[in-house]
C-alpha cells in the first residue's frame, strides 16, 4: 500500500466511524462491526509508521471492550453505571478522535482543497476549513509559548483564581492567533488567492484499490447501522 | 517601471490630521533595487503595500494620486490580479503561509492563477536549484526555522516569476546567517533583472545590492542616496543620519575584542559545551578569579525531542551586575540556554550555582524575568500600563506604581501609549511594551531574545541606555542578540556560544 487514501475517502470513513460508534448498539453482532472500525484507525496508523500509538490504542479498547462485557454480566448498580459511563465515553470517543487526528496528519492543505474542488464543493466553503488545517499546528505552537510566559509571571494551570487565569491564556492566544489569521489573508491575496477564477493543483488526488477496500467497509457498516441497528440500547 | 505621482494616504483608522504617506513622487526603473528605511511608523510599509494592493485593497484608507505599475494605473485592479508580477514577502515568517507543507507552499500562488501543473512543478525544481531549496523541498513549515521559512516564503514567489518582488522588513526574525543565505536570494534576483524594493532597518547586509536607499520620515521621502555615495558612508554616516549602519565590521571587531579574554577551563573541548568569555573590564581579573559575582552552570541538558540534544552546558560562567551579550550561530541553543537559566524549561541533570551557592530551578524562577524574541503571549493585560504595574511589588501603592509605570514608558518613547491596548500596538511598539514590563518587574535578573529584531537607530539606542540604566540599577542583564551595533552600544562582555 503505496499510495495514500483520497481525502474523500477519509473523510468519509471518519463520519462513518463516529455515526456507527457513538449512536450505534454495542452488543451482538455489533460488537463486530464496532470492531471493524476500530481497526480502521489502527490499520492507518500502522501504515503511518505510529507504532507506538497503534499499540496505546489497541490497549485501551481491549481494556473497555473487556470491562464492557465483564461488568454487563457481573455488577449492577450504581458501580455499573459508573463504568459503563467511563468505558462508554473512551470506546465511543476513541476511534472517531483517533482518525480524525489521522486526517489531519496524513492530509496535506493542498491535498484537501484539491479533493473537494473535485467534489464541486465552493471556493468559499473550502478555503476557510483549509485554513482550519492549518491553525491546528498554529494554535499548538501559541499554546505553548503562552505557557513560558505564564509561568513566568508566576500564574500556574491551577492557578487560584481560575477566572484571571483563563483571561490571562485566552486573551493571548487570541491575539497572536487574530494577528495570524490577519497577516495570513494578506499574504494569500497577494499570492493570488480568491474565491473566483479557477485553479490548478499539482497534488495527485485519486481513488485506488485501498480506497475502495476501506470504503466497502465503511459501507457494510453503515448499512448494517441503519437497517438493523440505529438504537443507542443495545 | 514603477511610478508614483503625487500619491498621498491615510488609514481608516488614523484619526490625526497627518496622513501616513504624504505626496510621494517617485519613478523606479526596471531592475532597480530600492531600500526603504527610516524610523517605525514612517510610512515604509505602508508604501510597499501600495505597490502590491494591500493598500488600499486589504488595509482600507483614503489614497490620492496615481500609482503606475509597467504602465497601468494599480487603481481598481485587485490584490490578486496585481499578485501575478508583483512577489511579496513578509516580516513574520510564521504567518505568510497557507499550507502546511513547503511544496504546497511554493506552488500555491501559480496555483491560484491556473497555471499548467506539469508547468508549476517545472518551475518549482528551477527554483529549487537557483535558491538551492532542496533540503526543504516535502517538509511541514512548522518545523523549520525562521530562516527556513523566509527561504520558502522567497521560493514561493520565484516560482511565479514576478518582475518586481517588494519585501517588508524580511529580515527581522532571522540571525546572522539566515540573513547572509537572504542576501544571496537577492543578489540572485538583482542579477536575473527583478526590480526588487525592500522597506528595512537592518542595513549591513544590502550594501552591495542597492541602487537608491530611500530615507522616510513622516509619510515623505525626506533624503535619497545613492549607490556610489553608499560606497563611501563610515559607521558614523550611518549614525548621522539616524538609521542603521551599512559597516557592521567595526562593531563586530569590537565585540570580539570583548570576547578575546578567555577564562580558562571553559573553552569548548566537548561537543555542545559552551566557550565562555570575559569582559575587558580594566581590572583584568577573569570572572572565575572574581569568585562570588556570577552565575555559574556546571551542567545543564536539554533536548526538546528524542532526536538531539540541543542544549549541553558545562562549565559557563556568566558575570552579575553586567549587561552580558550572547552571541552564537543559528541553532545553538542560545534561546534554550536562557529559558532554560530562566526556570521556564525543565532542564536535566542541572546544577547552576549564584555566587557561589546551588540556585534551583524554583528560585529562579522568582527572581529572573524574560522577554521572549516573539512577545505577542507576554501582553496579557488590556492596557500597556497595566501590564508594567501588574508584576510590580505589591507592597507599592497603586500610585507609586503607575508614577513608576509611566518613568519606564517615558524612556522607553512608549508614554503617549500607557492607556492603549497592547494588541492596538505596532510590532516594534509591543517589543517595548514588554521591556518595559521586564523593567518594571523588579526582578534582578533579566533576560532578553533578540530585543532588538524589529527596532529603527533611535528605538535600539533607547534601549541601550535603558539596559545601562538597569546596570546601574545593579542588575544583571543577558541579552541574547547578533545586533552588534548593540552590542558595542550597551553590553560589557560577550559570551559565545558553540
Amino acid at each position: 500500500m503505496t499510495r495514500k487514501l483520497d481525502p474523500r475517502t477519509k473523510l468519509f470513513l471518519l463520519i462513518v466511524i463516529n455515526v456507527v460508534m457513538m449512536t450505534g448498539k454495542i452488543s451482538g453482532v455489533f460488537f463486530y462491526v464496532r470492531l471493524a472500525m476500530v481497526a480502521i484507525p489502527f490499520v492507518l496508523m500502522l501504515k503511518n509508521k505510529m507504532y507506538s500509538g497503534a499499540g496505546i490504542y489497541v490497549a485501551m479498547y481491549t481494556y473497555v471492550f473487556a470491562l464492557e462485557g465483564y461488568t454487563m454480566e457481573s455488577i449492577n448498580g450504581v458501580l455499573l453505571i459508573i463504568i459503563l459511563f467511563t468505558t462508554g465515553m473512551v470506546s465511543r470517543f476513541l476511534a472517531g478522535g483517533m482518525m480524525a487526528y489521522l486526517v489531519m496528519k496524513t492530509t496535506t492543505v493542498s491535498e484537501f482543497v484539491t479533493a473537494m474542488e473535485r467534489m464541486h464543493v465552493p471556493k468559499v466553503i473550502v478555503i476557510p476549513f483549509a485554513v482550519i488545517f492549518r491553525f491546528f499546528p498554529t494554535i499548538k505552537e501559541e499554546w505553548q509559548d503562552i505557557r513560558y510566559a505564564m509561568k513566568m509571571r508566576g500564574i500556574g494551570a491551577g492557578g487560584k483564581n481560575i477566572m484571571q487565569t483563563l483571561e490571562y491564556v485566552t486573551v493571548p492566544m487570541a491575539m497572536s492567533v487574530s494577528k495570524i489569521a490577519d497577516e495570513l489573508s494578506a499574504a494569500s491575496m497577494t499570492k493570488c488567492l480568491s474565491v473566483d477564477g479557477k485553479r490548478t493543483h499539482i497534488a495527485k488526488v485519486g481513488f485506488s484499490w485501498p480506497d475502495l477496500i476501506f470504503a466497502l467497509c465503511a459501507i457494510g457498516a453503515l448499512a448494517m447501522h441503519i437497517f438493523y441497528g440505529g438504537a443507542i440500547t443495545g | 517601471m514603477i511610478k508614483f505621482s503625487n500619491v498621498s494616504f491615510k488609514y481608516v483608522g488614523n484619526k490625526t490630521e497627518k496622513g501616513n504617506l504624504d505626496d510621494i513622487d517617485l519613478t523606479i526603473a526596471d531592475g532597480e533595487f530600492i531600500v526603504l528605511t527610516g524610523e517605525s511608523g514612517c510610512g515604509k510599509t505602508t508604501f510597499t503595500r501600495l505597490i502590491n494592493g494591500l493598500v488600499p485593497g486589504y488595509y482600507h484608507g483614503e489614497v490620492t494620486g496615481n500609482i503606475e505599475v509597467n504602465g497601468e494605473n494599480t487603481q481598481g485592479k485587485s490584490i490578486a490580479e496585481l499578485g501575478r508580477n508583483i512577489g511579496s514577502v513578509f516580516q513574520n515568517p510564521r504567518s505568510q503561509f497557507f499550507n502546511v507543507d513547503t511544496d504546497s507552499e511554493l506552488a500555491f500562488a501559480a496555483e491560484n492563477i491556473g497555471v499548467d501543473p506539469a508547468q508549476i512543478l517545472r518551475s518549482m525544481d528551477e527554483v529549487t536549484r537557483d535558491l538551492d531549496l532542496e533540503k526543504l523541498r516535502k517538509r511541514s513549515i512548522f518545523e523549520l526555522s525562521g530562516g527556513e521559512k523566509q527561504r520558502i516564503a522567497c521560493g514561493s514567489v520565484a516560482v511565479m516569476h514576478p518582475k518586481t518582488v517588494i519585501l517588508d522588513e524580511p529580515s527581522s526574525n532571522l540571525d546572522r546567517e539566515s540573513i547572509e543565505q537572504l542576501r544571496t536570494i537577492l543578489g540572485i534576483w538583482k542579477k536575473e533583472g527583478k526590480t526588487v524594493i525592500i522597506a528595512e532597518h537592518r542595513l549591513y547586509y544590502l550594501r552591495d545590492l542597492v541602487d537608491r536607499l530611500l530615507i522616510m520620515k513622516n509619510g515623505k521621502i525626506e533624503r535619497i542616496i545613492d549607490s556610489d555615495e553608499i560606497k563611501r558612508m563610515s559607521a558614523d554616516d550611518n549614525k548621522k543620519l539616524g538609521i542603521r549602519p551599512f559597516d557592521e565590521q567595526e562593531y563586530i571587531e569590537k565585540a570580539k575584542r570583548k570576547t578575546e579574554r578567555k577564562t580558562a577551563g571553559n573553552s569548548g573541548d566537548e561537543n555542545g559545551k559552551l566557550a565562555a568569555e570575559q569582559s575587558g573590564d580594566e581590572t583584568g581579573k577573569s570572572v572565575a578569579e572574581q569568585s562570588g559575582d556570577e552565575i555559574f552552570v556546571s551542567q545543564m541538558d536539554y533536548s526538546y525531542n528524542k532526536k538531539e540534544q540541543t542544549l549541553a552546558v558545562r562549565n559557563l560562567h556568566l558575570p552579575l551586575n553586567r549587561v552580558v551579550a550572547i552571541v552564537g550561530k543559528n541553532g545553538v541553543g542560545k534561546s534554550t540556554l536562557i529559558k532554560a537559566l530562566c526556570g521556564i524549561l525543565k532542564a536535566r541533570g542541572e546544577k547552576v550555582y549564584l555566587k557561589g551557592e546551588e540556585w534551583k530551578s524554583k528560585k529562579r524562577i522568582k527572581n529572573c524575568y524574560m522577554v521572549f524574541q516573539d512577545v505577542n503571549h507576554q501582553l496579557f493585560t488590556d492596557s500597556v500600563l497595566s501590564e508594567l504595574t501588574i508584576g510590580m511589588d505589591d507592597k507599592l501603592s497603586d500610585e507609586k506604581k503607575k508614577e513608576e509605570a509611566e518613568k519606564i514608558l517615558k524612556r522607553l518613547g512608549l508614554e503617549e501609549f500607557g492607556e492603549s491596548h497592547p494588541m492596538a500596538l505596532s510590532g516594534g511598539q509591543k517589543q517595548r511594551a514588554a521591556i518595559a514590563a521586564c523593567v518594571a518587574s523588579g526582578r534582578d535578573i533579566l533576560f532578553l531574545d533578540e530585543p532588538t529584531s524589529g527596532m529603527d537607530e533611535m528605538n535600539m539606542l533607547r534601549l541601550a541606555d535603558e539596559m545601562k540604566h538597569l546596570k546601574e540599577l545593579g542588575k544583571s542583564v543577558f541579552v541574547v542578540t547578533h545586533d552588534y551595533e548593540f552590542i558595542d552600544e550597551c553590553c560589557d562582555a560577550v559570551v559565545e556560544l558553540k
